[in-house]
């Protein structure tokens, strides 16, 4: 029981990155009805980006965060104006098989540009652990809670208080209602797409500290995301904030308590599982057109 | 009245508490043609739902032909002779008109799908039969000439007269038609009366008609049933129920607009 | 139907003929693995195309079909003549198991169910060290009297003439209708009375227990198994041999397979990218051409 406040504060970190990638993907999964399996590659390549900044060209932490967000908008803009915006228009369901050709060759490319080797990005911050009461962290994973916390903060902020945020809010009440109120559902579209991209992005350039950055790395991130996302419901800010930090403690307390070995598997069994028993979300509702 | 062929008992169903259907009995006897009514929202989706099995209700329950099929499955009380046409009218868009009719009538009558696979004389030999039959009945509804023609290709009008095709060609014990004359043209609308009469006429096919359109339910009724809040609020003559007080007031009552 | 069997016909004896006109191992070993993605495409579209749902996982039941042959191999000293039956039997039940969640999820949803499933068996694969032999696999004798390489050729050129006829029948059945009815409207087909659920589960069983026996006959090509062969790379080359052939057309797949098996060895700077050059194709034909080759070839003659 000793340990339990470790494991706990283990949990948070990585829950953070879960909720970073999973509010990405329920912007653009929930509300713009895109399945995007390569989201999880697009937290790999955040994370190469922040190898690329800190490792290659020398960048401190807060300047190459911003190269990451930037490249990531811009990366996510042509991927939604060259691939879903074409396939979208004639059958959404081909969204599902364009995305996963995505996820592959974005992961062949990895593997190609930077090799099979897992490669970590350099923080700059201090080394060593700090002592918080009875829990140890480093000061990159103390940075990834406040990181996570502010770009959240900020988030909700931009969607409560901006036109993207209230058009967001109307198109995924009902698309048909917003586009006849004059929302510019194609500039909405982009926008959240960039957004999405952009937070999948910070989420790998912030956990590059700590962990690895490998080229098959998001397979599993884009499982988990999924996950936080089904649970929370579509579309669900506040849902996805509560399941991310949820699965990471979950996550934290098997792998300490019953050890790593098992973790992964473990974790696809409960992607299994919850899509097999409540498809449409924890909080979704089921409807049935008649 | 005669035996029953589909019988209700106390049928509610809730949705997330939501009260759709509250206790409703209801039967239609064999050859009966029934209209069912009520303003938008009243439940009457919801008991087609509920009768082909689409649905599963939270309590009472459902008889055909005497047996209680409560709760079983879609394709369960369709193999019993219930057949159906769909509000958004539903047909499969990648078989032609000739085979819709043709995969609907195999449900009840095709080879084995064994003996299909093997491709044995019965099974050819059945087939043959089912398109026969199912040339037969689309000539019923003047469609025999789209025979080949892919389902989607044709215009509301005809794809309804397809799917009216589609439950004939099975000779349904009840044939539950939802609302068939949406969206038809009022030349159309006198073809459906038609066809409706003779269905049950030629044919002795028991139909029960969700219809919007007075019209329709007024010239082929034999009996009336009124849906208001998921409640049964009349059950009678076409003419005596439209001069009811209470479905008057549940048509054009406070607030709501006059759907009929 | 009978044209299409004819042409089969005619290909296969064209194709067995390769070991006599083309001299030496290499286009004997091309002509196998073209054989055996052929098998695999084909048959994912029973599910992929004809049922319409999405399975990312093919390639995890070619997997279970090659370690099943190799374990049962190893423990038990059987066959190849027990094996490719068990290999074919033990694939088509997992694929039931995958089957099942298809029964409730749809879309998306199946799609991702279907990518961890495929995960999940890859990781046993690689980490059951004492059961699959972790990551240096299972090795695999050669066939008692098929020790040549154009004898094997023959066996799996026969298994995968077999398998096509198969599904040339079945499709052209009225399993192959209800399998269109639930692709186009479930709801619908139910509504007819089909048990749309048995037809789904059928479906899945049929479609992983060919690539079992894919995976068995590939096994035994390769003389073992390893982890790595089945991989969700796997899976997605078929996936892109199915789309790029055409969806839920008989020779669809068959030519989706064939191209994308000869296209590499033909291209030798390509065979280094080939994973890149799947993931751009499968994004480009769905832009382009959604009802890949035939699909379009099909629509033009209609024309």
């Amino acid at each position: 029981m000793a340990l339990l406040p470790q494991f706990l504060a283990n949990g948070v970190v990585i829950g953070s990155s879960y909720v970073l990638v999973a509010l990405g993907l329920t912007l653009i999964f929930g509300i713009l009805k895109i399945v995007n399996f390569a989201h999880g590659e697009f937290y790999v390549l955040g994370g190469y980006l922040a190898v690329l900044g800190s490792q290659l060209l020398g960048f401190p932490p807060l300047p190459a965060l911003v190269l990451v967000i930037v490249c990531m908008a811009a990366f996510g803009w042509g991927v939604e104006r060259f691939i879903f915006l074409p396939i979208g228009k004639h059958d959404p369901t081909n969204v599902i098989i364009a995305s996963f050709g995505l996820s592959i060759l974005l992961q062949n490319v990895f593997l190609k540009v930077a090799g099979p080797e897992p490669m970590i990005a350099k923080s700059g911050l201090p080394a060593g652990a700090i002592r918080l009461g009875s829990v140890f962290l480093t000061s990159e994973r103390i940075a990834i809670v406040a990181a996570a916390a502010v770009t959240v903060t900020v988030l909700l902020v931009v969607l409560r208080f901006t036109w993207v945020g209230l058009s967001l809010r109307a198109l995924s009440e009902n698309a048909t209602v917003a586009r006849i109120s004059g929302i510019n559902v194609r500039r909405v579209a982009v926008v959240t797409f960039m957004i999405g991209s952009s937070l999948a992005g910070l989420s790998g350039a912030l956990m590059s500290s700590v962990f690895m950055v490998q080229p098959g790395g998001g397979v599993l991130v884009v499982m988990k995301a999924f996950i936080v996302v089904v649970m929370a419901g579509m579309g669900s800010i506040e849902g996805a904030i509560v399941a991310g930090l949820g699965l990471g403690v979950v996550e934290a307390l098997v792998t300490g308590y019953l050890g790593s070995e098992m973790r992964d598997i473990i974790g696809f069994l409960i992607v299994i599982a919850v899509l097999a028993v409540r498809p449409q979300g924890l909080f979704g509702l089921k409807t049935e057109r008649s | 009245m005669t035996a029953p062929i589909v019988e209700t008992e106390a049928l509610t169903k809730a949705f997330q508490g939501m009260v759709a259907l509250d206790a409703f009995d209801f039967s239609v006897g064999q050859g009966e043609i029934v209209g069912l009514i009520g303003p938008n929202g009243s439940g009457k989706s919801t008991v087609v739902n509920l009768l082909t099995g689409v649905l599963a209700p939270t309590a009472g329950r459902i008889r055909v032909d005497g047996r209680d099929v409560t709760g079983a499955p879609a394709h369960e009380i369709a193999r019993l002779g219930v057949a159906r046409t769909f509000q958004m009218i539903r047909l499969f868009s990648s078989l032609t008109v000739e085979e819709n009719v043709v995969l609907a009538l195999q449900q009840q009558s095709g080879a084995g799908y064994v003996s299909s696979f093997l491709q044995s004389r019965e099974a050819r030999e059945r087939r043959l039969a089912a398109r026969a039959e199912a040339r037969e009945t689309l000539k019923l509804f003047e469609m025999d000439i789209h025979a080949e023609k892919l389902a989607t290709d044709l215009s509301i009008g005809q794809q309804r007269m397809v799917e009216l095709a589609r439950g004939l060609a099975t000779r349904p014990r009840l044939f539950i038609l939802d609302e068939p004359a949406a969206g038809l043209s009022p030349v159309n609308v006198d073809r459906l009366i038609t066809m409706i009469r003779r269905m049950r006429d030629e044919f002795g096919v028991t139909v029960l008609l969700v219809e919007h359109v007075m019209r329709v339910v007024q010239s082929v009724c034999d009996r009336v049933v009124v849906l208001d809040y998921g409640e049964k609020i009349a059950d009678g003559a076409p003419n005596v129920v439209v001069e009811d007080p209470k479905v008057i007031e549940a048509y054009i009552g406070l607030g709501r607009a006059a759907d009929a | 139907m009978r044209t299409n069997l004819s042409l089969l016909l005619l290909l296969a004896i064209l194709m067995a003929l390769v070991p006599s006109v083309l001299q030496g191992g290499y286009f004997v070993n091309v002509a196998i693995v073209v054989c055996i993605y052929v098998v695999l495409a084909a048959s994912l579209d029973l599910v992929m195309g004809w049922t319409g749902m999405y399975s990312f996982a093919h390639a995890a039941f070619l997997g279970v079909g090659a370690y099943t042959a190799a374990i049962l191999g190893r423990d038990l000293g059987t066959s190849f003549w027990i094996n490719l039956p068990a290999g074919t039997l033990v694939a088509g039940l997992f694929g039931l198991l995958l089957g099942l969640p298809s029964l409730r999820a749809q879309g998306h949803f199946l799609a991702i169910m279907t990518i961890a499933f495929q995960t999940v068996v890859y990781l046993i694969l690689a980490q059951w060290t004492d059961f699959t032999g972790g990551q240096y696999g299972i090795s695999i004798d050669p066939i008692e009297g098929f020790g040549s390489l154009s004898a094997y050729f023959y066996l799996v050129l026969g298994v995968t003439v077999v398998a096509l006829i198969v599904i040339r029948l079945l499709t052209g059945s009225r399993f192959g209708d209800a399998l269109r009815a639930v692709r186009d409207d479930e709801t619908l087909a139910r509504t007819i009375g089909m048990n749309t659920n048995a037809i789904k589960l059928i479906a899945f069983a049929i479609s992983s227990s060919l690539a079992g026996a894919a995976g068995v006959l590939s096994a035994y090509h390769i003389r073992g198994v390893t982890p790595d062969d089945y991989t969700v790379m796997t899976s997605a080359s078929i996936v892109t041999m199915v789309v790029l052939g055409g969806r839920g057309r008989f020779w669809g797949p068959i030519l989706g397979a064939a191209l994308l098996v000869l296209l590499p060895e033909l291209l030798s700077g390509l065979a280094d990218y080939k994973h890149i050059f799947f993931g751009a194709l499968l994004i480009a034909v769905i832009i382009v051409a959604p009802q890949g080759l035939a699909g379009t070839l099909a629509q033009r003659r209609a024309k």
